[in-house]
């Protein structure tokens, strides 16, 4: 059964200029609906495999568009039984869809990860090639001296974060970061960068290497401002406030 | 494969990381009238580790009109 794929949704009304090739090698295009359009593709009705082909065709229709006017980008595989139904939704959800695509307007996504050595602790990696033989009272020690690893990690990764993130905030429109989602990678920024201060923030990243000799920057983007829709999301789904 | 080219492998495979990240995690969430069952968000999950190990090379992902041959590498 034929569905509607929803990739994301625009102001209107601004032709498309040229065909866009959707999942399935299918045409894209446009409903528009109170000044608003939504940007998508027929679809059969089963979730796409999220695999390399099918996220960079998605990542791809979005970003064509994203050249040449804002665009909200919708989470992959948001599927529609008809095109009442995505008319609804943008009937619906019109004023969140507005403000969040003034929000945007201008301006692109940056991401950032920096990765760091973790201060080292031969104790801690003895402790766990030593498995989970030993005592109950051994355990306990192990699991303690664990926590107290954690702890002091967190600590210093805390300070090293605060003193990056520091230049990059100044750079940015706002800011989205999360500190030590593993040992290894310090933190994890997306920045909603106007356009034409993208170069000063590739420049902000440049000297960052060179003063922090230590940690390892690696900086994506432009992308569509994945980051920065929250608040345009649907009020009966359920991520909402994630 | 040279230098230029295995770093140009590299930063295709962090871009397909970094998208996937984004494209599964992030955005604008809606209630499709299509819902996912749980068995079907974790088959997604496992497709994306499964991914994330044997993703070797990047390729190339411009656009093409429907119906012409995407180039590949």
């Amino acid at each position: 059964m034929e569905g509607i794929y929803l990739y994301g949704i625009v102001g209107f009304p601004p032709a498309l200029t040229g065909e866009i090739c959707g999942l399935g090698e299918t045409p894209v295009f446009l409903v528009p609906h109170g000044g608003l359009a939504a940007l998508v593709g027929p679809s059969p009705l089963a979730p796409w495999p999220p695999d390399e082909i099918h996220l960079t065709r998605h990542e791809a229709v979005v970003e064509k568009v994203m050249g040449s006017r804002p665009i909200l980008p919708v989470r992959f595989n948001t599927l529609f039984r008809s095109g009442e139904a995505v008319i609804a939704l943008l009937d619906k959800q019109s004023q969140p869809f507005r403000s969040a695509l003034d929000r945007v307007a201008g301006k692109v996504e940056l991401g950032l990860r920096v990765l760091w050595e973790p201060p080292g602790n031969p104790e801690a990696r003895l402790d766990q090639e030593a498995g989970e033989g030993g005592s109950g009272t051994e355990y306990l020690n192990r699991r303690l001296r664990d926590q107290r690893r954690q702890t002091s990690l967190r600590a210093a990764g805390e300070q090293v974060a605060q003193k990056v993130q520091a230049r990059f905030r100044s750079l940015a429109v706002e800011s989205w970061m999360r500190r030590l989602s593993t040992d290894r990678l310090l933190l994890s920024g997306a920045y909603l960068v106007e356009r034409d201060r993208v170069d000063a923030f590739r420049e902000g990243v440049a000297k960052a290497r060179e003063e922090f000799s230590s940690l390892s920057f690696l900086l994506t983007g432009p992308w569509p401002p994945y980051h920065f829709v929250n608040g345009a999301h649907d009020d009966t789904g359920d991520a909402l406030g994630a | 494969m040279d230098n230029a080219g295995s770093a140009y492998a590299q930063e295709r495979q962090i871009t397909l990381l970094e998208t996937l990240d984004r494209l599964l995690n992030k955005g604008v969430v809606v209630a499709g009238d299509v819902t996912l069952s749980v068995a079907d968000v974790d088959l997604i999950y496992v497709g994306l580790r499964l991914l994330i190990s044997s993703v070797e090379t990047a390729r190339e992902w411009g656009l093409s009109t429907c119906g012409e041959v995407r180039a590949g590498k």
